[in-house]
């Protein structure tokens, strides 16, 4: 049965394409003025619902998907940091307290190379240039900056080092601030970007 | 009055059931294009009843939309076959899951055979042609459905499925060098 006008099918596929063109069917011949009555009795065509909920569902799904993606790779989301690249950065050592010169060091533990989730300004005893056991920690915060509540009568001094990759970002554009009494005792310390600091720059 | 002067060349009225001249219509609409909806349905469908009843709910909504239709966007074959393809992933949203082979009675199968046991074994033969059919991707069924199915031109298959003539041989080719792997494999 050849109902169809000759192309040039490939010689591989010729016998399969001869089978299929013998594959005709014909619908019943009363299906005709089965669809004219049917159609004269009022039915109508009646599209099943359309699943608006999954559809909906799946969209939702895919916007999740693509803000906790966004957000693990900006790391602005703390409850996303379970699920986000973390690195430990040692800055040492530095006079970072005004006292006892350049012993002092800094552990910053950041999310995704940018938010700070853990800080701690240590006091480098044994001289072999990073952390020990048993060196001083003078200072240790959480995520958010904190400045403990100076003395009656204290005077405040403010120290930093720029400028390294100590959020792991992958640029050598962070410092590190720290303010402290005259005496040497740290009261803050955070994370800064060179760019734009200090007018235009939030602590981390 | 052929059917050219019968298709509309602007947004044709509404025809409503109790409105005279509603059986001529579907007359010449299922006339026109009936037999190549039907067959289109039919390799897609895992029996000559599913087939039956697409077609008609086919038949149905160009009946119920047929004044939406307009010339000027698209010709009456593209359109019906547009409904068509809605109409079947309608069904296959119904069915949820669909069956991946079916080999039912051919009833519909054109063609008589010389013997009664040689149309046992032309049955036989399409049935397993059209059960690998079934078995392959949505695109691959559809494309041999309208072309060995509806037996379209490559250029109307092109225009229903909104691609180039040269793009829908090379598909077709790539889709039975498919179908050809399947039936090597359950032959194997």
């Amino acid at each position: 049965m050849t109902r169809i006008p000759d192309t040039r099918v490939p010689p591989d596929l010729e016998s399969l394409d001869a089978a299929l063109r013998g594959a005709g069917f014909e619908p019943r011949a009363s299906l005709e003025p089965e669809i004219a009555g049917r159609f004269a009795a009022g039915e109508r065509y009646a599209p099943s619902p359309r699943r608006f909920l999954p559809a909906a569902a799946r969209v939702a799904a895919v916007l999740v998907l693509l803000l906790v993606g966004g957000a693990v790779r900006a790391g602005y989301v703390p409850a996303l940091d379970a699920f986000a690249a973390t690195k430990v950065t040692n800055i040492c050592c530095q006079d970072l307290d005004g006292v006892g010169g350049a012993d002092d060091g800094v552990i910053v533990e950041t999310v995704a190379g940018t938010r700070v989730r853990r800080l701690m300004v240590y006091e480098e005893h044994d001289k072999d240039q990073t952390w020990s056991s048993g060196e001083l920690i003078r200072f240790e915060r959480p995520a958010d900056p904190t400045l403990v509540a100076p003395s009656a009568g204290d005077s405040l001094v403010t120290h930093t080092y720029c400028c390294g990759d100590f959020d792991g970002g992958g640029l050598p554009d962070d410092g590190v601030l720290v303010v402290s009494t005259t005496s040497g005792r740290v009261l803050m310390a955070a994370l800064f970007d060179k760019i734009g600091y200090p007018t235009n720059n939030l602590l981390r | 009055m052929a059917l050219r002067d019968f298709i509309p060349t602007a947004a044709a009225p509404r025809v409503r059931p109790d409105q005279p001249g509603a059986d001529e219509q579907c007359r010449l609409w299922y006339a026109a294009h009936g037999r190549a909806i039907y067959r289109y349905l039919r390799f897609q469908s895992d029996s000559a009843d599913a087939a039956d009843d697409l077609t008609a709910d086919v038949f149905l909504r160009v009946l119920e939309a047929g004044h939406r239709y307009d010339p000027a966007r698209a010709d009456a074959r593209t359109w019906i076959f547009g409904i068509a393809r809605n109409a079947l992933r309608d069904h296959f949203r119904r069915l949820k899951v669909r069956r991946h082979v079916t080999v039912d009675a051919l009833r519909d199968l054109a063609g008589d055979a010389p013997s009664p046991e040689e149309r046992v074994l032309r049955e036989e033969e399409i049935g397993q042609l059209l059960a690998a059919v079934q078995t392959l991707g949505a695109k691959d069924r559809e494309l041999i459905a309208l072309r060995y199915g509806s037996e379209l031109p490559f250029a109307d298959i092109g225009k229903v499925l909104g691609l180039g003539d040269a793009a829908v041989r090379t598909r077709l080719w790539r889709a039975l060098a498919r179908l050809r792997g399947l039936l090597t494999e359950e032959s194997a």
